[in-house]
C-alpha cells in the first residue's frame, strides 16, 4: 500500500529521495515542501530578483526530480538540493551575462547603498541584512552567498564561478566590508543580548567607491 | 591610497573598505603598516578585520525567507507535470567489483549462473530471481532520456536518469510493480519474512523454495547496513537494484515487534565490518 502523506512526513530526507527514485509518488514533493523556504532563500539571495529566483528554483527542482537516481549519498540531501539550486542560479547568471546589456553604472547611487545602521535603528536588522545583500554587486553577492551562506570553500566557489580563488576571497572581503555595519551590529547584539550602547558603531558610514577614492577613515 | 593619520587616535576606526584594501594588499607599504598598527591597538577594528577577512557568519544571521505561495504552487505544478521518476540507467560495473559481486552472488544463490541475471518483471517471487529469465534492467533504462532537455542544474545534479515509458508501472501499487519499485521491494521483503517464519516454525534447516535465493543468515552478512553489523537478519536475498548488485536485508525493528526494517544495500565495496551503502530502506509489518 503506498504510504500516505503523513507517512512520508515521518521519513528522513534520504529515505524520501530513495523512495522518489524508486518510483514513489509525492516523495519528492514532500522533500520540496520540507525545504522550500530555504531553497527559495538560496535562489532569491543568489539572484537578487524574485522573478528570476522563481524561474531558477523551478528549473532546479525539476532537475533534481529527474536526477534523484544519481544522488550518491555522499552529502546530505539538503546540501545536494542547495547545490542544484545554486547551479541553476549560476546558469541563469551566465546566460544573462552572455547577452549584451547596458553596463551597470560604475559608481553606486545612494539608493543602492546598504542602509547605514542609523537608518534602521528601529527595524529588524536581519531583514535589513537580507535587503542589503541585494544591494551588493552581483559578483560580490554571489561569491558571498556561496562561501558565507552555502558553505562552499573558496576553491569550490572559484571553480563554480570560473574565477581565481583570490578573486573569490577579494569579492567576499569587499562584500563583507559593505555589510560590516549591519554584521557588526548583529554580532554585538547576539553577544550582548541587547543592542546596548551602539552609538559609536552606528556612526560608521558605509562608504561608496567615490568615498574611498577620497580617503578611507571615518570617525567613530 | 592614504590612511588618515587620525587612525591612531582613540576615537577613529578603519573604514571597512580600507580594511578590505588592506586584506587585498592594495595599500602601499606605509598605509598598510599604519593599518596594521591600528589593528594591533584597536580591538573593534581587529574584530571587524577578522570578519572581513575570514567570514561574516552570515549563514547564522539570515533567517529563511518564506517562499511566496504562488512560487510554491508553481514549482509543485511543474513537478506534477513531470513523468514519474524513472529507473536510473544501469550502472556500468567496475570489473573488480563485478567479479566480487558475482562471487558473492554465486555463494548466495548456490551457483546459479547468470551475470546478466536480473529480476523478472513481476515481484511475485523471489523465485523469479533465480529463474535466469525475465527483464533485464536495461529494458527499463535508456528510454526517453532524450525527452529531458537541458534542465538547469543538471550538471550539478548529475546525469538525469532515463525516463522509461514503463516507469509508470513503478508507481502502480500492484502485483506487477517493478522489482525496483517501493512496492516491489516491500513485496519481496514480505515474502522473505514469510519464508523466514515458515522456516522458524518448522525448525528446519535452509530449504530450497523453488530455487529462491533468500536465506536467514546468522550474522556474517556481507553488507550489513550501519547499525546492524552484529545483528542477524530475518532474511536476506541478492537482488539487482537500479542496475546495481545489492542485497535485500530484513531485520527485526528494534523496539517494535510488529515491524520489520528493510534495507537494500549495495554490495560493491563493502565488507562484513564496514556498513554497506543503503540504496533504499523501508519498513513492512511482521505478520
Amino acid at each position: 500500500m503506498p504510504p500516505q502523506r503523513a507517512d512520508l512526513g515521518l521519513l528522513d530526507d534520504r529515505d524520501l529521495l530513495s523512495r522518489h527514485a524508486a518510483g514513489e509518488a509525492d516523495a519528492f514533493g514532500e522533500l520540496f515542501r520540507r525545504h522550500r523556504d530555504r531553497l527559495w532563500s538560496v535562489a532569491l539571495r543568489t539572484l537578487g530578483d524574485p522573478e528570476e529566483a522563481a524561474d531558477a528554483l523551478q528549473d532546479a527542482m525539476v532537475s533534481a526530480y529527474r536526477a534523484a537516481g544519481s544522488f550518491r549519498g555522499d552529502a546530505a540531501v539538503t546540501t545536494w538540493l542547495h547545490r542544484v539550486v545554486v547551479n541553476a542560479c549560476l546558469d541563469r547568471i551566465r546566460r544573462r551575462n552572455s547577452r549584451p546589456t547596458v553596463p551597470l553604472p560604475e559608481v553606486e547611487t545612494e539608493s543602492q547603498r546598504p542602509p547605514a545602521t542609523d537608518d534602521i535603528a528601529n527595524t529588524d536588522l536581519r531583514l535589513a541584512l537580507a535587503s542589503a545583500l541585494a544591494t551588493l554587486s552581483e559578483e560580490q553577492r554571489v561569491a558571498l552567498i556561496l562561501v558565507d551562506v552555502e558553505g562552499y570553500t573558496v576553491e569550490e566557489a572559484a571553480r563554480a564561478l570560473g574565477v581565481a580563488a583570490g578573486t573569490i576571497k577579494s569579492r567576499c572581503a569587499r562584500a563583507r566590508a559593505r555589510l560590516l555595519p549591519l554584521l557588526r551590529h548583529l554580532r554585538e547584539s547576539d553577544t550582548s543580548g541587547s543592542s546596548g550602547n551602539q552609538s559609536a558603531d552606528s556612526r560608521v558610514k558605509v562608504t561608496t567607491r567615490q568615498d574611498r577614492r577620497e580617503g578611507g577613515m571615518t570617525a567613530g | 591610497m592614504m590612511i588618515d593619520p587620525a587612525a591612531s587616535g582613540p576615537d577613529t576606526h578603519l573604514d571597512p573598505d580600507r580594511m578590505a584594501d588592506l586584506y587585498d594588499g592594495l595599500l602601499d607599504h606605509d598605509a598598510a603598516e599604519a593599518g596594521r598598527l591600528h589593528l594591533a591597538s584597536c580591538q573593534r577594528c581587529a574584530d571587524d578585520f577578522a570578519l572581513i577577512a575570514f567570514g561574516s557568519g552570515l549563514r547564522d544571521l539570515l533567517a529563511p525567507e518564506p517562499i511566496p505561495e504562488a512560487v510554491a504552487i508553481r514549482v509543485e505544478a511543474a513537478l506534477h507535470r513531470e513523468p514519474p521518476p524513472a529507473e536510473p540507467s544501469a550502472v556500468p560495473q567496475h570489473a573488480g567489483s563485478a567479479s566480487t559481486w558475482r562471487a558473492r552472488r554465486f555463494r548466495l544463490i548456490g551457483g546459479l549462473a547468470g551475470a546478466s541475471l536480473v529480476i523478472a518483471g513481476a515481484f511475485a517471487g523471489i523465485s523469479a530471481l533465480s529463474s535466469g529469465g525475465g527483464t533485464s534492467a536495461s529494458v527499463s533504462s535508456g528510454k526517453g532520456a532524450s525527452s529531458y532537455s537541458s534542465a538547469q542544474g543538471d550538471s550539478q545534479a548529475g546525469r538525469a536518469p532515463a525516463a522509461g515509458s514503463d516507469a509508470g508501472s513503478a508507481m502502480a501499487p500492484n502485483a506487477l510493480a517493478s522489482p525496483d519499485s517501493a512496492a516491489g521491494i516491500r513485496a519481496r521483503a514480505e515474502q522473505l519474512l514469510k519464508t523466514s517464519t515458515q522456516k522458524t516454525s518448522a525448525q528446519s534447516g535452509p530449504q530450497s523454495d523453488a530455487g529462491s535465493t533468500e536465506k536467514a543468515e546468522a550474522g556474517g552478512i556481507a553488507c550489513p547496513p550501519d547499525g546492524f553489523q552484529n545483528t542477524s537478519p530475518l532474511g536476506v536475498t541478492s537482488i539487482t537494484y537500479q542496475g546495481q548488485p545489492a542485497e535485500l536485508l530484513v531485520y527485526a525493528k528494534p523496539g517494535d515487534d510488529a515491524t520489520a526494517a528493510v534495507y537494500v544495500v549495495a554490495t560493491t565495496g563493502c565488507t562484513t565490518q564496514s556498513p554497506g551503502h543503503v540504496l533504499y530502506s523501508t519498513e513492512v509489518p511482521r505478520r
